[in-house]
This record gives C-alpha cells, structure tokens and sequence, in this order.
C-alpha cells in the first residue's frame, strides 16, 4: 500500500475586498487519473474544528471564515489524507489533486526526478502514509514490496532478501549514503531507524548505478521528505505496544520551517523482553534500541540549498540462549530438541550473553544548486559504526566482547543532473573511504582482519523519452582497494599485509512503454559486478554460527551477473491493477560458501570446514501483485512470489533460496462518523510453502514445513480535543501456530514467535 | 564562496568526530587468544604409586591451523585403581597459562564427562564436587578390568545443566551447555 499526493492549488480572487471573517473557501477534490470529482472527501479546518464534506462532483464549501493562517486537512476513504497550509486574506478557490487510487499503485517513483523520467522498476513507501507500518522493523516494512523476504536471526534480527539476494548483493543507502556496516554476517542487521525518514524506495533497476556498484540484487533508500514551508510546529509522537516480548515504543518526529531555515527531528526508543513461541519463552531474545537525527534544510538562495543530516542509532540485541553452541556435538543435541537448552519458564527484559551491543553514528552534508535545467550536488558523509558481540564465556572475560569492529566510512560525491524536454541525464563522480579495526582485549582471535578500503567510481545515467516510449541507459565503473592486516595463527609469526585491487563495471539498458492505455511494459536489462567482500577474502577462524571452520579465499574473482526484469502492469478500468514481473539473472563466480569433505580437529572435536567457492548459477522467478477496489470500500490484495536459484554446474538449489509464498488481504474502509474517522478492517493471510530441492547433505536441517499465518487490523483515526489519534489494533499469527520460517537462522533451535497483539496510537500535532 | 566556506568548514568538523573517537594503529599484538585452551592433561596414578599414565591432547596454534597433537606416556594395567587429575593450559600466550584454578573455581559452571567406549574395559567415578555437591571431574577415579583397547571421550561442558537427569552421573546426554572441550582418545588399550 502506497500512495501519492499531488498538490495543485489554485488560487483565484473572487471577490475584491473581503470583509471580515465573511472570506470563503470553495474548491474540488479530483482524481488525478480522470479529473473526476471525488464524493466522500473531508475537509476539516484545524483552527475552526470543522468538518465539511464533498458533493457528487466533488465539490466543498466553507464559508465565514477570517482573515488567517488555516491549517487544513483534505481526506477521502481508502486515500491518504493530505495536509496543507493556508493564509487566507481573501476568497480562495483550491483545487486539491488526491491521488485516490494511489494505493492501486506501486510503481512510481516520487523521491528524485519527475515522474516521466521513473525507472522502470523502482517503488516507494511513504512512511507517514502507512500508519499501519507503525513500529515495524525495516525488514518488515521492506517486506511491503513484492519480491523482497527477509533472512532473520531470532525476529529483531532482520536482513532484506530482493530477489534471492542478500548481504552486500543489495546496498542500503540512508540519505542517499550506503550504510557503513559489518554487512558481511546474516546476523548483522542494518543499524538504522526506518522511522527517521519519510521515503523508502526499492530500486531495482537502472538508477542503482548512481548510487554503487556492487548491488546485483537492488537498492533500498532511505530518504528525507520535504519540511513543509509551515511557520507551526508540526509532526507526530507514536507510542506502541506489542504483547509478544511486551515491547514498547515511543516515537517523535517533529519539523518546522524557521525564518531562516527548515529543520525536522525525530527521537525513538524502544524497549522489549523474551518473545514467545506458542509453547515456550525464547530466553534471552529481548532488544533496546535508541535512536535519533536532525535534518536542517537552508534556502542560501532560490537556487542554492544545503542540507545536514545527523542520526545515530544504539541497539541491545539478545541472541536466543539456546543457539550458543560450542561444537557439532552440541548442534545436534540443539536441532533433536522440542525446547531449546536454557528455556526460562518466565518473561524477562533481561538481556544476558550472547547478545550484539552496535552504535552508528552519521553525518551528511549536502549542497545542491539549480543554474536553470542543470542541477549541481555535492554531498559528504562521515560513519562510525561499532559491533560488540558478548559471547558466554568463563569469569574472567565475561565482560569482554568475543568481537569488537570499529568501522570508520567517508564519503565523497558530485553529481550533475540535467532535465531538458524530454531528456534526462545524470553524471557523478564518488569516493569512498573505509577503515575496519579490531579493537584490542577481546581476548579472541579476529575472524575479520583489519583493513582499509578504498573505492573510487564514476557513473552516467541517460533517459530520453519520445512518443509513448521511454528509454534508459546507464553505465559505471569502480576503481576498488583493499589493504588488508592478516594476523597469522602462530604468536610468534608477525601479521602480513595482502592487498587485492578491483576494476568493475557496470550498465543497464531499459525501455519501458505503454501498449494500449490500461497495459504497459519495462523491459531492464543489466551487467552488473560485485566485488568479494572483505570476509569471503580474508575471514578465518571458528564461525559459531555455523558450527564450522571458515576460511576466506583471496584467489576470489569478481561476481559478474546479467539481468532482466519484465514488468507488465494491466489496468482494468480505475479499480484493478495486476502487474507480473518475471526476472532471470545470471551470475557468474557466484560466491558461497562450500562445506569440505576435511573435518579440522579441535580441542572442541572435529568441525566441518567452510570455504568460499564460486560457481555459476542461475536465479529465475516472479513476482504478482493483484489490486482490487470494488464498492468503493473493499479492497482486495493478492502478491505472490517466487524465486529460484540454482546451480549449474550440480543442477542443486542453493542454500537459503526464499520458499515461495503467497499474500492475500481483503480490507474494508468506511466513512465512518464524527469520533471514528475512515476506519478500517483488514484481514491478512500469508502462505509460505516449504522450500524444496535442497539436497540434504547441504544443510545440517532439512527446510521446515509449510505455513499458514493470519492476521488481522483495525486502523482508525480519533479526534480528540483538537488533535488527531490515529489508532492501530494489529495481530499477527492469530491462530498463534507453531512454526519455523526458513529464512529465519534461529529455525535449528527453536519455533518461530507465537501471537503478537500491538497496539499503536500516533498522535498529529 | 560561502558555500564553500561552509563545506569545508562540515569537512572538518565530519574528520574531527570520528579521528577523535578512534586513533587508528594496525598492531594485532594485542588479538591473542587470552581465552583458549590449547592443551588438556590428564595424569592417571596407580594407587599404589608405582606408575603414572598421562595422556595429553595439545593443540598450540588455536582452532584450524597446524593438526592438535595427542601424546600417551605409559600404559595403563589390568585391575588397577588410577586417581585421575585434569589439567588445562593456554599455551598459545607466552609464558603459557594454567587454566585449571579458574575452572576449579568456577566449579559450578563447569562438568568434565568421562565416556568409555563399549570396547574398553574401565569405568569411572568423579572424586571431587562443586560448591552445591555436584561433580566438577577434575578429580577422577578409574578402575580398569581386563586386557582390551578402545576410546576415551572426555568432554568439558560450560554451563551445563547439573541437575538434569544423569548428568551427575557422568551422562552428558541431557546436560546441554556449550562443548570447550570434546577430544578423543582412540586405541587406548589396558594390558
């Protein structure tokens, strides 16, 4: 669900001199699509506490009103409601565009260029849209998208899988910067608070060259909307409960537009204990989280503006007591078990070892400035990112973190944009600057060693459309260093430096047109690169969570990959939209990581060996999305996808390949009355199917089982006094069943969570 | 100019945070592996005191790496009561490191298991206890039987659970915890 808002005010002078408080507002709520007036549309004036409501052609009056800032807010059943300011001094006649069958939608971009120029395949969430996202994780949230899972670790671990792929095949970009972070480890989530930005945008296809190379499976942005050019102080707090690990959280964002300059900021914590499976507590699995930014937006002149963005992020993550393990030995004991060791009989908030302790700091800065149709942006960013893992160990070094990475980020950029007719075209230039340290008294021997990491890229980004088609080229290529301090296992033995230098190069081809008006087509084609990342190369030592020795391999080429995506939309008249993407990618040294036939022994008995090896596979699958609106009050919403990826050489599935799965929601949205405004009811049903073809000599579990998950939301609006509440009643695994999701690490040791009931009230100021 | 005035001014104040935070030597001198146990003895005594058996299991260079080494010194004899001592040392910092104080003292968190292969005719018992009376198996008793050969596991547990069903008797089966140690000595014979 998504939507969009275009704002097209008219304002005419009726009369000459209005008289005091006898100035109207008259005006018409239209679909854009059509221009046909909208019935059941509100408006409702802040100031006043009046409502008024729309007639068959769409059409309101407000009359007597004074001379004044009004503050008004424009809804309409199934829309988004829409927000604008007003200083009235004479009779004003609006004409307010809302987009009504925006949530019918999904692929448009609004973030960036104009909407003639939207990549092919490339969608966005509008965060203040989608209460019904409130207090979700970003792995949840992404999950909104068809075609994206997500690998988790426990539930507040989350990764997000876009067509099969993960880790750093996919780059997340808060502000336009990639996230600096330990990215490499599936149980490293990223370390950013989605609720401190307003847009996030899926970007499969040709503008992810002007952001990095390595992203064979997509982008995902995190960016800050526009501050409204409001003299009031405005924004949001949430607080939200969640019934499974009795989390809380609490949520403010708050912005406005100072004489001379525009600042928004946002707070959020949160605060949660041991979920729960329908049978047991997972022990030690609770989380804290603590997280802010400051964005400060300043007009130098009409045509120049510079940005700063500040966030920093903290989190306590539990890791499940029982999935500590220290050999193989242990693994099967943990795998044969109904209930995981160390099942604590009660709740706690506790958090005890093993758990991650990570901070992220960021700062960017930007400076953009308009000479006519040509658009300059010079960007700079610094990160700091910390990883404590605490790990169970004897007395003595209890306190002390197994693990401690400091990562340090800079980054560089210029950008050129240019808009002319029917032309786009886009170049840049970008450095980039990373430094990973092993901070001393772990105690441990580092499993990632020390490095740096240098990479230097340019891009350029051509769109042109003539007539109904619109075509698309983009081209990169990355210049990228490693230094790398590799410890080596004998103390006697100095560490050796070893470097590795890359040259990669990336393009993609588009065309996207409209056949007939209610049926149109993208095509994308792409050649794209990925370098091995640090701990494919150089990672040694004994990796717990695969009960396995893993070995880096430095001899690792480049991944090269080459993809299409072909998306189909159909629009059946204004009320049904159907779009089926199917995509194949090819991917050549595809690196994973191989069990050996050689056990190494240890003084913990003998472990398996792992080393990163390459090889050719192949990736293929769909995604289908259903959108229909009958009555003008349900709603029905069908998503099904799947992918596969196998390998040619053994025609095998490989590991950790998503099952299929299936999303269907039916939602009923009415007027509703004075107190319960536009309510609704949705019921949601997911089906994931058991991941089939996996050899099982592959993995130490076979995939689990198929599953069923209901649940259900109630979502309305409160007014109360003269503030909006927005309120969320949510369930998740109604039926409270019992299951394991495949994509999920912890699945060796113990079910999934049980019913969760979360409660949210958001508060509009 | 005042825009570059201003980005150079962010520049600065960008390296000034983090250059402050971490100052950045690349010295790995300091990633020893304080916490590992590279080398496990166990010394078996003939009650009468006429013969020691040791069997050592030494693994220097950590987890992957060079093979661990085993070592036997003497044979253990027929119908003989041994009083068995363990002892766990670091070996892989220099000067090496005794471990066995710090299990002994953390006697509850810990459980050395003893299992004898159906081949070798021995058996064991524990000859020590933790602060709540339950075996820690640093101090040991074995009792051997006949002429026959097989295989000795001994097993370190962190964290086990001691009062689960056996366990005090020596079964590891229901203690889960986490394995610091599962070494296997094979072809151990009784003459």
């Amino acid at each position: 669900m998504r939507s969009i808002i275009f704002w097209l005010l008219c304002c005419l002078t009726l009369g000459l001199t209005a008289q005091e408080c006898q100035i109207s507002i008259k005006g018409k709520i239209i679909d854009p699509h059509d221009e046909i007036g909208l019935q059941y549309g509100l408006v409702y004036i802040e100031e006043t506490r009046q409502s008024y409501k729309t007639d068959e052609s769409g059409q309101f009056t407000i009359a007597s009103l004074c001379a004044g800032s009004y503050h008004l807010r424009i809804s309409h059943p199934g829309c988004v409601a829409s927000k604008m300011f007003l200083k009235l001094d004479r009779d004003t006649f609006l004409t307010v565009h809302l987009e009504h069958h925006a949530h019918l939608l999904q692929t448009v971009d609004i973030s960036g260029v104009k909407a003639q120029f939207e990549s092919a395949t490339s969608n966005t969430i509008r965060m203040h849209d989608l209460t019904q996202l409130s207090a979700k994780p970003l792995g949840s949230i992404l999950e909104e998208f068809s075609g994206v899972n997500t690998i988790k670790n426990g539930t507040n671990i989350a990764k997000p899988v876009i067509h099969g792929l993960s880790g750093n095949r996919i780059g997340i970009y808060n502000q336009g910067i990639q996230l600096a972070s330990q990215q490499w480890g599936a149980d490293h989530a990223p370390e950013l608070d989605p609720f401190s930005s307003q847009l996030i945008s899926l970007v499969k296809g040709t503008d992810a060259v002007a952001y990095g190379g390595n992203h064979l499976g997509g982008v995902v942005l995190l960016d800050q909307d526009k501050i409204a050019k409001d003299p009031h102080l405005h924004g949001f707090h949430s607080l939200s409960y969640q019934s499974n690990g009795h989390q809380l959280g609490f949520h403010s964002t708050l912005e406005r537009s100072e004489k001379k300059f525009d600042w928004r900021a946002s707070i959020g914590l949160k605060a949660g204990g041991d979920l729960k499976t329908p049978e047991y507590y997972l022990s030690n699995t609770g989380v804290r989280e603590m997280a802010g930014s400051f964005y400060v937006f300043k007009e130098l002149k009409p045509t120049s503006i510079v940005k700063n963005y500040f966030s920093f992020f903290h989190t306590q993550l539990g890791i499940l007591r029982g999935s500590h393990i220290g050999n193989l030995t242990d693994l099967t004991a943990a795998i044969g078990r109904d209930t995981p060791f160390f099942t604590k009989p009660d709740f706690t908030y506790n958090i005890e070892s093993p758990s991650q302790l990570v901070s992220h700091f960021l700062n960017k800065f930007s400076w953009q400035k308009q000479q006519g149709s040509l658009y300059k942006e010079f960007n700079l960013a610094a990160q700091l990112n910390s990883r404590e893992e605490y790990d169970v160990r004897r007395k003595k070094y209890q306190d002390a973190p197994s693990l401690h990475l400091l990562l340090q980020s800079y980054f560089a950029e210029y950008k050129i944009k240019k808009e002319s007719g029917n032309r786009h075209w886009q170049t840049g230039i970008q450095q980039k600057f990373n430094h990973n340290y092993n901070v001393p008294g772990t105690g441990v021997s580092p499993l990632i060693p020390n490095y740096s990491w240098w990479n230097s890229g340019a891009f350029f980004l051509y769109k042109i459309k003539k007539e109904n088609v619109l075509y698309e080229a983009g081209a990169r290529y990355d210049f990228i260093h490693y230094i790398a301090n590799i410890p080596q296992r004998s103390v006697s033995q100095p560490a050796v430096i070893k470097s590795k230098t890359y040259h990669n190069l990336n393009s993609v081809l588009g065309i996207s047109t409209q056949i007939i008006k209610n049926w149109e087509i993208k095509l994308q084609s792409g050649f794209s690169t990925r370098t091995p990342e640090i701990n494919e190369l150089f990672s040694f030592g004994l990796h717990q969570s695969v009960a396995g020795i893993e070995e880096g391999n430095p001899g690792l080429h480049t991944e090269r990959s080459f993809k299409t995506i072909l998306t189909q939309s159909i629009h059946g008249g204004e009320s049904w939209v159907f779009e089926i993407s199917p995509y194949y990618q090819w991917v050549q040294n595809y690196i994973y990581l191989q069990p050996q036939a050689e056990y190494r022994l240890t003084i913990r008995g003998a472990f398996p060996v792992f080393k990163y090896e390459q090889t050719d596979v192949r990736i293929y699958g769909f995604d289908l999305t259903n959108r229909v609106e009958i009555f003008h009050h349900w709603s029905i919403l069908n998503r099904f996808s799947m992918v596969e990826i196998l390998r040619q050489d053994l025609r095998q599935i490989l590991v950790g390949t998503p099952a299929p799965q299936i999303l269907n929601s039916l939602s009923y949205h009415w007027e509703g009355n004075k107190i319960l405004i536009h309510p609704k009811i949705q019921l949601t049903a997911r089906y994931v199917w058991q991941r089939k073809g996996i050899v099982s000599e592959a993995d130490f579990l076979d995939p689990p089982k198929a599953y069923f998950l209901l649940g259900a939301e109630f979502n309305s609006e409160f007014r109360i006094f003269n503030h909006r509440l927005n309120c969320i009643l949510r369930a998740e695994n109604l039926l409270n069943h019992t299951y394991r999701d495949y994509l999920n690490r912890l699945r060796y040791y113990a079910n999934d969570v049980g019913r969760n009931v979360s409660v949210v009230l958001r508060m509009e100021i | 100019m005042k825009n570059f005035q201003s980005i150079f001014f962010y520049v600065f104040i960008c390296s000034l945070i983090l250059t402050g935070i971490t100052s950045c030597h690349d010295d790995d001198h300091d990633h020893n592996d304080e916490e590992l146990i590279t080398t496990m003895r166990y010394t078996l005594l003939d009650t009468a005191g006429n013969s020691t058996v040791v069997l050592i299991f030494r693994d220097v260079d950590g987890d992957g790496g060079n093979p661990p080494e085993f070592v036997v010194t003497g044979q253990l004899k027929q119908n003989t009561y041994y009083q068995g001592s363990m002892q766990l040392f670091n070996d892989s910092v220099d000067p090496g490191e005794d471990i066995t104080p710090e299990i002994l003292q953390e006697g509850t968190d810990h459980q050395f298991f003893y299992g004898i292969s159906t081949g070798l005719n021995m058996s064991f018992g524990y000859a020590d206890a933790d602060a709540n009376g339950k075996p820690i198996g640093l101090k040991t008793i074995l009792n051997t039987g006949g002429a026959s050969s097989g295989t000795l596991k001994i097993i370190l547990r962190h964290q086990a659970d001691k009062n689960a069903a056996g366990v005090s008797n020596g079964n590891p089966t229901n203690a889960g915890g986490e394995t610091d140690i599962e070494v296997d000595f094979v072809n151990l014979s009784i003459q």
